[in-house]
């Protein structure tokens, strides 16, 4: 029955996550909506990990911790010399790639 | 003993602390913090060494390093007399080369580096030796390759130094692939990496098929790579580009025995698969014992034509590693590794003495040299101890040893690797006598005037000819032998046992077996000192070395002896004109009347081959690529519309699809 509550607090955490990604138009909102979807995916793992009985879910969290950690630096490096390059934060404001 | 796992943590520290505050703290004296660490641990590894002859326990501890779901891994330390004994190793050099280094390297660049890296070095080898388990190992293993690496290339302003460092990491890392396949099969085969489990299944038959024969070799190519040994050893020679208390420490007395080491303590693994102890009767030529003869020869021979003395030394390595490898292959485990075990000590030896004369007379050419007996009494007199138990003169250290290897060779009916022993042992007399005679006799012919180097240099000199001279008499042949009886592991000693591999008693045989080698590396001296002392050689040889002696009619005595040369010499030539003449005579015939014709034929065959293809190309290809090109272009065009560089519309169509696909495979489940 708890497991739940995880579960729903999680989805909840995923779909802020979503929200933020989609529809902020700063990038450094949308680098933070990433990491709530990151957490959110975190705790489904860890919550189902101590359901199992083993330890392979919170191992699992670690490890995206870890990479988490990693993306957030390349991707406010990013951000800083996309702004020092545009003077601009705003995602919609970049679109070198249109085709 | 239980604060061995200590040791490696606080060299690695001293090597962190001498890198980052050394500057800073101790005005650049980096020897301050990595001197005493080593010297500490030296107390420890003697102190050790004492309550393991009194009997101590083998100590075993561990702690889980991770779990990676199929098994755990766990990191700890396996302390029993071998363990012992190579800890004793380590840090003896380790301490002594430091010491010296102090002196050596005064006023060289990256003072402060070479130290971190040494400690780091004698950590990676602590941690090589007291691992419980192949992967840890491994790690140590590849922290001294990574050390030998930045030490060879110590000078990397001059780019051949830094060759010879890329030559020397790529040739051992070429061995490691196979350290690294051998110990994975070992897990797989066994279900863990721990040493004395392997040992164990190994012992007691449970490698399936032919998996351990296949586990063995690629474990042996690692040795090979690591201890230099044919024909992996062109890296040895060249590594002595790095400074020479380095070659002393790493290229002599530890980094190249890992390879032996490794053999000696997966011995029940090598035995089961190369029947070592010639347990199904088959006298086969297995590969340990074949390569390490073959070494033990090959360096020998190569050290004789070197002019550079710390080359000379990096052959003689080589040939004795070659000794403990085919005395491991033979089946004489304590011989091998009590040679392992004295060769440090005067190998060691030899090259700081070699490294006083280099820093007397700024060369490294032996022809530049001589005379240096009267200004440098001290590194003389040590290097006379060194030459000698090299030699394998009664009674220092390396007669014992090396004659305990051959003996060994000979009881388990080896006689062939013994015949080469023996031939072996006579070259490594010729070539360190020629060695000693021009650097040390006779009028010096170089520049400058030499003196005697410092009290640190000398000092470690006489500390470590101390051991050379004496270290022999505890591995006393027969009952006497206290080294295998002190250091000998449980599970080789089980080896031992079942294969019957043979522990000699003290019998005439031993006398005369010792009487031969030592009358071998008589005659060796004397054949050297003949030709090679300025004194003697004028009467034997007129003209002196330059004068092309060896194409003149011999004189006197000497006579067979010279032909004897003249024979080596003679057949290089022949090989070298048969190259020249005769060879390139055959190849030019093969050249113009076989691969011309073929090449001829080729070339008219593919000229018509050619010409329908490029019909075929015209018409058929051309049309079908050019269809494809122009395919690729429209539909490109058509897709570019929905590439609108905006990061969201793409998240988005991320989101929807994931989610789709979500769904579809809760519905198909």
């Amino acid at each position: 029955m708890k497991l739940n509550f995880f579960l729903v607090l999680s989805a909840f955490l995923f779909s802020v996550g979503i929200y933020g990604v989609l529809a902020r138009r700063n990038a450094v909102m949308l680098l933070l909506s990433v990491e709530l979807m990151l957490n959110g995916v975190n705790i489904a793992l860890v919550a189902m990990g101590v359901m199992v009985g083993n330890i392979t879910g919170q191992i699992f969290a670690l490890f995206v911790i870890a990479v988490a950690a990693a993306e957030v630096g390349v991707g406010l490096g990013l951000i800083l010399l996309v702004y020092r390059n545009k003077q601009a934060v705003n995602v919609d404001e970049v679109d070198l790639m249109k085709g | 003993m239980e604060i061995f796992w200590l040791l490696p943590i606080l060299n690695i520290a001293a090597c962190v602390l001498t890198f980052f505050f050394a500057r800073s703290l101790a005005k650049g004296k980096a020897h301050l913090f990595t001197v005493p660490v080593v010297g500490f641990s030296w107390l420890v590894a003697l102190f050790a060494t004492g309550q393991v002859i009194s009997g101590h326990e083998v100590v075993s501890q561990s702690v889980e390093w991770f779990d990676f779901g199929a098994g755990s891994l766990r990191m700890g330390v396996h302390i029993d007399g071998f363990a012992v004994v190579m800890m004793v190793v380590v840090t003896s050099i380790s301490l002594a080369m430091q010491v010296y280094s102090i002196s050596y390297m005064r006023g060289e660049v990256r003072y402060i580096t070479y130290f971190a890296i040494v400690a780091f070095f004698t950590a990676g080898m602590m941690i090589l030796v007291t691992a419980d388990n192949l992967f840890l190992a491994i790690f140590g293993w590849e922290i001294m390759g990574l050390c030998s690496y930045m030490l060879i290339g110590h000078y990397h302003e001059d780019i051949a130094n830094s060759g010879a460092a890329i030559k020397a990491f790529l040739t051992t890392r070429t061995g490691d692939l196979g350290l690294l396949i051998g110990a994975i099969i070992c897990f797989w085969m066994v279900g863990t990496f721990d040493i004395e489990a392997i040992n164990l299944a190994a012992f007691e038959g449970e490698f399936t098929g032919h998996m351990i024969e296949v586990a063995a070799i690629a474990l042996f190519i690692g040795v090979i790579g690591k201890s230099a040994q044919f024909p992996l050893h062109t890296w040895l020679p060249d590594a002595m580009a790095g400074p020479t208390p380095v070659s002393s420490l790493i290229h002599a007395a530890t980094m190249v025995v890992a390879g032996v080491y490794l053999v000696a303590r997966l011995y029940p693994v090598f035995v089961e698969a190369f029947d070592v102890a010639q347990a199904t009767g088959l006298r086969s030529v297995h590969l340990v014992a074949l390569v390490g003869a073959v070494t033990a020869l090959v360096g020998a021979f190569l050290a004789l034509v070197q002019w550079d003395l710390k080359k000379i030394l990096a052959y003689s390595t080589i040939s004795q590693l070659g000794y403990m490898i085919f005395g491991l292959g033979v089946g004489a485990w304590g011989a091998a590794v009590f040679h392992l075990f004295t060769h440090a000590f005067f190998k060691a030896l030899l090259f700081l003495g070699s490294g006083s004369v280099i820093h007397a007379t700024h060369t490294q050419d032996i022809r530049e040299m001589g005379g240096l007996r009267k200004v440098m009494p001290r590194t003389y007199w040590t290097w006379i101890v060194g030459t000698l138990a090299l030699c394998g003169v009664a009674p220092a250290a390396g007669f014992f040893s090396k004659d305990e290897i051959l003996a060994g060779a000979w009881h388990n009916s080896y006689q062939w690797v013994w015949i080469l022993g023996v031939v072996g042992a006579f070259m490594t007399a010729f070539y360190m006598f020629r060695a000693t005679h021009l650097t040390f006799h006779g009028e010096y012919k170089g520049h400058g005037h030499p003196h005697e180097s410092d009290n640190y240099i000398t000092g470690v000199l006489i500390s470590l000819a101390i051991p050379s001279a004496l270290l022999g008499f505890i591995g006393l042949p027969g009952q006497l032998n206290r080294f295998d009886r002190w250091f000998e592991p449980e599970i080789i000693h089980e080896v031992v046992e079942k294969y019957g591999m043979v522990k000699e008693e003290i019998t005439s045989e031993t006398y005369l077996l010792a009487l031969v080698s030592l009358a071998v590396v008589g005659l060796g001296i004397g054949l050297a000192t003949m030709l090679f002392l300025p004194k003697w050689r004028d009467s034997w040889v007129p003209g002196g070395l330059h004068s092309g002696w060896t194409r003149r009619a011999p004189l006197s005595y000497g006579r067979t002896l010279l032909e004897n040369k003249l024979y080596l010499d003679a057949l290089y030539g022949t090989i070298t004109l048969w190259i020249r003449d005769d060879l390139s005579r055959a190849s030019y015939w093969v050249n113009q009347k076989i691969i011309d014709r073929v090449v001829d034929f080729a070339g008219t065959a593919s000229l018509a081959l050619g010409r329908g293809a490029y019909l075929f190309d015209q018409e058929g290809l051309d049309g079908f690529y050019d269809g494809l090109g122009v395919g690729a272009n429209r539909s490109g065009r058509a897709l570019r519309s929905i590439q609108t560089g905006q990061v969201q519309q793409y998240a988005g169509v991320l989101i929807v699809a994931a989610t789709l696909f979500g769904i579809f495979f809760i519905l198909v489940n």
